[in-house]
């Protein structure tokens, strides 16, 4: 290897190194919906998101359990059958702020997605799912038996 | 520095299960320290960004309400050994933390 073509294989893999970094930053574009994720209540939540007519659909998926003994550690797994699903998010009614979390799909990954969330009390956990535009949802009721977001 | 993030992958004919845990306080906002008796301020993932050989694949906003050390599972479409897995997420306090892995 010559020296020039040394130096231009360094600054390509310097570019590469830097782009490398630069890739999840850059990556974050999504508009956060700061007041939809600080909504106090869930029907105000909804409406934000845009899902105020959100139907109730069994092609939504939604896994939680009946009771969890740990209000602060609670697994949810989601999973759309409907085609062309785009959003899924997870709401719990009695939180402070119900909405707790927000999924954009691109193309390359299965309309699935499994999280652990915290829960202020024995509610509806909801998944609302947007699928071609469409708004549906499946709710599950959960019930907690040691109180706390605190955790 | 934030602890490293953790994941395990599961290759199944083209699927691939990824499995993530991003070590993080989540603190809510609401809990009170024991000690100093105060509301410890919220402090929590609020963007986690997934991608498969470089390409976004997931894109997801957080609130206070994710358990702590925060679990996420997603499954990749047209997944082989050798494709590169990437999570990267930001805190409510501009800390970010980004992990990148193959599969076997």
């Amino acid at each position: 290897m010559t020296r020039a073509a040394r130096r231009s294989f360094l600054a390509r893999l310097a570019g590469a190194i830097c782009a490398l970094a630069l890739v999840p930053l850059r990556a974050f574009g999504a508009e956060r919906n700061v007041e939809a994720f600080e909504s106090k209540d869930v029907a105000k939540a909804l409406r934000l998101i845009g899902a105020a007519a959100a139907i109730e659909s069994d092609d939504v998926v939604l896994k939680a359990p009946d009771i969890a003994e740990n209000s602060a550690l609670v697994h949810i797994e989601i999973e759309s059958k409907l085609p062309g699903t785009e959003t899924i998010w997870v709401l719990a009614d009695k939180n402070p702020q119900p909405l707790i979390a927000q999924f954009d799909l691109l193309p390359g990954v299965d309309p699935f997605v499994a999280v652990r969330i915290k829960m202020a009390d024995s509610a509806f956990i909801r998944a609302v799912v947007k699928a071609n535009g469409k708004y549906w949802y499946a709710k599950k009721d959960t019930k907690v038996t040691i109180g706390g977001c605190a955790g | 520095m934030p602890e490293a993030i953790r994941m395990r992958i599961t290759l199944s004919g083209q699927k691939a299960t990824v499995k993530v845990l991003m070590p993080h306080p989540m603190e809510s906002g609401l809990r009170i320290d024991p000690q100093t008796k105060e509301l410890v301020p919220k402090h929590f993932i609020h963007h986690v960004v997934a991608t498969h050989n470089g390409r976004t694949v997931l894109d997801a906003q957080w609130s206070q309400a994710v358990s702590k050390n925060p679990f996420l599972e997603f499954r990749l479409q047209d997944a082989k050994a050798g494709d590169k897995v990437g999570v990267a997420w930001e805190d409510n306090h501009g800390e970010t933390n980004s992990f990148e892995t193959e599969i076997k």
